[in-house]
């Protein structure tokens, strides 16, 4: 059996305690979309559930030989890496010939691993600093979140495997913002993402206990003392100071409205023990959490879009239950070296194993005629194509979902080189509703995803 | 060693500031043109460094850190390279001093003390500030999302964002700090009281009559006393137990009554001749007894019956509590005493530690006074400034109105506390604009200093001492007293924990990865010691107020018993589990920092050493002198394995820096990782590489021959000015929350010279950092409206 074999991967699973509970969970509070909250005459007309949108991360680039079907159109035979989506792959298209160009050094030197992740759903180059006026551009996700905003109780969820931030200059005179971060609210603002299953579910369904109005009404207080202070505070600061207090006020203003919604948008009530006693340490079953509380965000409506890094770009991440002794970035300056080659593989199907796990979660979930796999689009990808070369062309890009019936999976589609895979995050956000007509360096929506 | 040369005498002139720009075109222009812009001009520039640009003065001093290196690099000899033409020895002295004569003028030019930044509070600073404000281990910044990190340090104020995520967080630990102040459930007042009738030794018929009877000479116990009732105590704590009494005596004498504690375990034990005294007949039993205290009754009614009261401090063993009447004395006849009841109570104050802090005012005033004085000594404290009268109106305000809606007043007055800590005063650092007038640089008010220095050497908020100097305007006069308070405060120890661990970017350890089958000695505990290792290392010199050149060369570490096989050391008498120790190594063995496990891990790959990474380390870290950046096209050094390359690995690494491209940069930066060959991916020490083939640790530095470890710490003794230079900015960087700036580059110099005449002392720095012109400055007006229209760049 050689390092590659997917196979053997597969059997090194280990399977989430108490993952019957949280699978059990999604009945109790899955309340089919929208239905509990409507009259009952009104829910029995079909209203369409909305379009979710899911953006999920790998960093390092993959290999590609692996992962490239040969052939444009249906999928058959599917090469080695994503093989483990055969039982999903009706709902999946490989897109290749999408190019991340912002992620290019323009002159900048080297720093690819940066660019990669801040440049990939923002369609913006990020600008070289080591901490001082960062800058890229609004991610896709956020765009969404910004006109979903009022229908749920959080704009957007931001999940990962690894925490930023980790003190060191991360990649070549860039801040680790950078690298760390795939969802930019703003130019200037990344968004840090919870790596903590457990507060990600607090975040989500905690504080249904019964004094939540109560509890609204302390918080609903303090945050009128804080705006009532804004004035004051604004005489005493100078300029540059304001810019700065307008991020912390712009995040007031977010959970104020976050608490409105709440009262419209009550937190389905979670039975007691849904998640495990303790935080899994181990990778697999925590992504696998992750994938959990993800699917149950879209199926109780807390939110609509969800970005999921499964690893900061340049992450040198060991993937010791593959058996894997070497950090991951190291692996991908492979050099062509047969065996680090081997290990990349296996990471890389690793890694698409748990996307077919959240895909063939969502497809678990009934929801209106059919399932929540149904109504979302799932991309995943990484804004490095062959992690040696740090090349930003043929990235490797897979989008799972029916999307409300506007995509047509079970494909591979292959676009002219140097497609901006922004056209995609276009595309993704136009099916799903959302008033868009560019992002980043986007040319246009694309054709044939449906 | 620097060498001196020969200094013509125009240049003396130009040392003296009076240069004119005619020396700057021919010494420095000039000398650029005749030995520099062959290689270095263009795209194509010789290690991606450009020199054509620099046609006057103005351009030479915006990159003035650059040219730092330039004039290292000239001044040793390395440039221009050996192969090239070398520059007259005065020739090149004039081209150094023309350089540092315009270095001299910018110094000497009023001072800028660049621009002041708005700073988040850190994780850390925000733990630790709610540590000091409640005396409470809180650790709300663990659910907080990781910090930004630029220059590789976690304050750094542009990337310190606030994300609606976070603002959840503030929110909710503000809230979860209210509630520890003032807990919903406040602790239960320990107190037991029994009736007099009621307590032991029990006896027939109850008397109706509150008051139950003992004297002396009757013929049982319950009729004598001693009365006694079990005390629970469990809690170590101070203590009173009471007794409400009156007596009446036969023949009119004094009547003495005491209070006793007995146990079977106790410690304080009642002298026998003592326990003689004590009347009744249930004394007899045999059980230690303490007398804790004698009362004269002077009671001679049920009406007038009075409370008597008896510390009990040492608790251990209390089993019961008893009242009894002394035996009278010189055959006077016995009393009767009447005891209404018997009991304990706490003393001690049982609430928590943040409810003490919060609520100082005295609980006698009326409630509105009270609530606004402890909510306005919450808030200076909080905020680190005075309490406006505006301020606390609205947090009142904020409680009326809880009240008003049906909420209880503590109710009200957790919402208070949480507002105050979860407003922008409270998570920002904020500091006034300059007064408008002013044109130069002005002071910072000394309530800002004070939280610019707290932070710098705390990481946390000014104690009330710092704060209420500040508040009085004597802060700038005692400063240095200040500074030596505080070095001395254990808080300081934050500058180690945060600071220097943040510099050395050990923070990477605890994700970095070894391969164990190959390192069998690695594991998770070893991996917390080395960092532990290095913390103590530099904590030892640190609270000496050792040399900060000890960093480099100190032949001593702290170690643990893991440590301890990791260096091949025999620990004698043998370090016990959890045991550190500060050993010394035999000479030339192991060298400061350089040699500390975590450093020589955390700069190697899971599977082999990597003398890149250490070289890049060594010069990022401790020469301030990062190697530049790789041109794009050009694959990484030591992945690149396309062509089959034989021999040593190090010999493999020379064989494929044979590429022009890559042989600039590396030639510099393997060279120091190579000097540190003899240590593997662990830190042990080592006479193979990974392949079995020997070591060869000697290596060339700008054309100098340097034999290992030895030769790598004199070269950097050597160049202590580099390291001073490289630590200064770092901490500059650190106590300012931001990137340095060119105008900043005068201050930096004064630091150096202060830290050579302070025999590089660690307080040395830290003083130098505290007095330099942008720590204690701020731009004036003006200076601030000019600095906003030159940087039109800046978002």
């Amino acid at each position: 059996m050689t390092a590659a074999d997917p196979d053997r991967f597969v059997a090194t699973q280990r399977r989430l305690p108490r993952r019957s509970l949280l699978r059990g969970l999604g009945a109790a509070v899955g309340l089919p979309w929208l239905e509990s909250f409507l009259p009952r005459a009104a829910a029995a007309t079909a209203v369409r559930p909305p379009v979710r949108l899911g953006f999920v991360y790998v960093p390092n680039g993959v290999h590609m030989d692996r992962w490239r079907p040969a052939e444009a159109g249906p999928l058959g035979d599917l090469p080695p890496t994503l093989v483990p989506l055969e039982g999903v792959k009706e709902h999946v298209l490989v897109l290749s010939g999408l190019a991340a160009d912002k992620a290019r050094s323009y002159g900048d030197g080297p720093g690819d691993h940066a660019r990669a992740m801040a440049a990939f759903l923002t369609g913006a180059h990020p600008r070289k600093t080591d901490g001082k006026n960062i800058l890229a551009g609004i991610s896709a996700d956020q765009v969404a979140a910004g006109q979903f905003a009022e229908f749920t109780r959080l704009p957007s969820l931001e999940i990962g495997c690894e925490a930023g931030g980790l003190t060191g200059t991360c990649d070549w005179g860039y801040s680790c913002v950078y690298n760390s971060s795939i969802s930019w609210k703003s130019p200037t603002q990344p968004l840090p993402h919870e790596t903590n299953p457990r507060l990600v579910f607090e975040r989500l369904f905690g504080g249904a206990d019964g004094k939540q109005a109560e509890r609204r009404a302390s918080r609903r207080s303090v945050l009128d003392f804080i705006r009532d202070d804004a004035r004051r505070l604004a005489a005493r600061v100078g300029q540059a100071d304001r810019l700065k207090l307008d991020e912390y006020f712009t995040a007031v203003r977010e959970v104020e409205s976050r608490l409105e919604r709440m009262e419209r948008l009550p937190v389905p009530t979670v039975p007691a023990g849904v998640l495990p006693p303790d935080e899994p340490q181990e990778l697999e079953p925590r992504i696998r959490l992750l994938c959990d509380l993800l699917v149950l965000a879209f199926q109780t409506d807390s939110t609509r879009v969800c970005s999921f890094s499964l690893a900061n770009e340049g992450s040198g991440m060991r993937y010791e239950n593959l058996g894997i002794k070497d950090g991951h970035h190291e692996l991908s300056h492979h050099g062509g070296d047969p065996e680090k080659l081997a290990k990349i593989a296996a990471i890389n199907a690793f890694h698409t194993a748990q996307f077919a796990y959240l895909l063939g979660r969502l497809r678990d979930v009934r929801e209106a005629e059919g399932t929540l796999l149904d109504n979302c689009i799932v991309a995943y990808g990484c804004g490095n194509s062959d992690g040696d070369r740090h090349n930003h062309d043929d990235l490797p890009v897979l989008l799972g979902g029916r999307g409300g019936g506007t995509v047509r999976g079970g494909r591979h589609v292959h676009f002219a080189d140097e497609t901006p895979v922004t056209d995609l995050w276009l595309s993704m956000l136009q099916r799903a509703g959302v008033a868009v007509d560019a992002i980043g360096d986007s040319s246009g929506p694309l054709d044939g995803l449906s | 060693m620097l060498r001196i040369q020969p200094v013509p005498l125009t240049l003396v002139a130009a040392w003296a500031g009076i240069a004119s720009a005619g020396d700057f075109t021919v010494d420095v222009a000039g000398f650029l043109d005749r030995h520099c812009i062959d290689c270095h001009a263009g795209s194509d520039a010789e290690m991606g460094l450009t020199l054509d640009g620099f046609r006057d003065e103005a351009a030479v001093l915006a990159a003035r850190p650059g040219w730092r290196k330039i004039l290292s690099r000239v001044e040793s000899g390395e440039m221009p390279p050996p192969e090239a033409e070398r520059p007259a020895a005065a020739e090149r002295a004039a081209f150094l001093a023309a350089v540092r004569a315009s270095f001299a003028r910018a110094d000497a030019a009023p001072p800028d003390p660049g621009p002041t930044v708005i700073r988040r509070l850190s994780r850390a600073e925000y733990d630790n500030t709610i540590r000091d404000l409640f005396q409470t281990d809180f650790r709300a910044g663990a659910a907080f999302p990781a910090d930004g990190v630029g220059y590789g340090l976690a304050n750094i104020a542009d990337v310190l964002t606030v994300s609606p995520l976070l603002m959840e967080r503030y929110l909710a630990a503000a809230e979860e700090v209210a509630a520890l102040v003032l807990p919903v459930e406040p602790p239960v007042p320990v107190a037991r009281y029994k009736a007099g009738k009621e307590c032991e030794p029990s006896h027939r018929s109850l008397p109706r009559n509150p008051f139950r009877r003992i004297r002396g000479g009757e013929e049982n116990p319950a009729a004598t006393g001693p009365l006694n009732t079990p005390a629970a105590i469990d809690a170590a704590g101070e203590y009173v137990v009471r007794a409400r009494v009156y007596a009446e005596s036969p023949d009119g004498g004094p009547v003495r009554v005491a209070l006793m504690a007995a146990g079977r375990h106790m410690n304080a034990r009642l002298p026998a001749a003592d326990l003689a005294t004590i009347d009744g007949l249930w004394t007899e039993v045999a059980e230690p007894r303490a007398i804790l205290g004698v009362h004269e009754i002077t009671a001679r009614s049920a009406a007038e019956a009075q409370t008597i009261e008896s510390p009990l401090i040492h608790t251990a063993g209390v089993e019961r509590i008893l009242v009894g009447a002394l035996k009278p004395t010189g055959g006077a006849a016995a009393p009767a005493v009447y005891v209404e009841w018997l009991g304990y109570e706490a003393t001690r104050d049982l609430r928590a530690a943040p409810t003490k802090a919060f609520l100082r005012a005295d609980p006698a005033l009326p409630p509105a006074q009270r609530d606004r004085e402890n909510l306005g000594r919450l808030v200076t404290r909080a905020w680190r400034r005075p309490a406006e009268t505006g301020t606390v109106d609205s947090l009142i305000s904020l409680v009326d109105d809880a009240v008003a809606a049906g909420r209880s007043r503590e109710d009200g007055l957790r919402m208070a506390i949480a507002a105050v800590l979860a407003a922008p005063e409270f998570v920002f650092r904020i500091e006034g604009p300059p007064p408008p007038e002013s044109a130069g640089a002005v002071p910072v008010p000394d309530v800002e200093l004070a939280s610019r220095l707290s932070y710098f050497l705390w990481s946390s908020c000014p104690d009330q001492e710092l704060l209420d100097l500040a508040i009085r305007g004597e802060l700038a006069a005692n400063l240095d007293d200040q500074v030596r308070r505080m070095l001395a405060d254990p808080r300081s120890a934050a500058l180690v924990d945060e600071f220097v661990m943040q510099w050395l970017g050990l923070g990477r350890l605890a994700v970095h990865g070894v391969d164990a089958d190959r390192f069998p000695l690695w594991q998770k505990p070893l991996s917390v010691a080395m960092v532990e290792e290095t913390r103590r290392f530099v904590g030892d010199v640190f609270r000496a107020d050792g040399s900060l050149l000890a960093l480099l060369d100190a032949d001593f570490t702290w170690v643990n018993r893991g440590l301890a096989t990791l260096y091949g050391l025999e620990a004698q008498p043998p370090l016990r589990q959890d045991e550190w120790r500060r050993v010394t190594f035999p000479p030339g063995t192991r060298s400061g920092l350089l040699t500390q496990a975590a450093i020589l891990t955390v700069t190697s790959n899971p599977t082999r050493t990597s003398p890149v990474k250490r070289g890049k380390w060594i010069l990022e870290t401790l020469l301030g002198d990062p190697p530049p950046t790789a041109p794009a096209d050009v694959p990484s050094i030591e992945d690149a394995g396309r062509r089959p390359l034989t021999g040593t690995f190090r010999q493999r690494m020379e064989q494929h820096r044979a590429d022009p491209r890559c042989a600039g940069c590396h030639r510099r930066m393997d060279a120091f990782g190579f000097a540190l060959e003899q240590f593997d991916p662990i830190g042990q020490q080592r006479t193979q590489d990974e392949a079995g083939l020997p070591i060869d640790a000697t290596t060339d530095i700008g054309g100098r021959r340097l034999d290992g470890l030895v030769g790598l710490k004199d070269y950097l003794l050597e160049h202590r000015s580099d390291f001073i230079r490289a630590l200064a900015t770092k901490c500059l960087i650190y106590a300012l929350g931001r990137g340095l700036e060119p105008e900043d580059e005068a201050a930096l110099a004064k630091i150096e010279r202060a830290v050579e005449t302070s025999d590089y002392s660690f307080s040395g720095l830290i003083r130098a950092v505290v007095h330099s012109v942008p720590f204690r400055m701020r731009r004036g007006a003006a200076q601030e409206a000019a600095a906003r229209t030159t940087a039109g760049d800046t978002p």
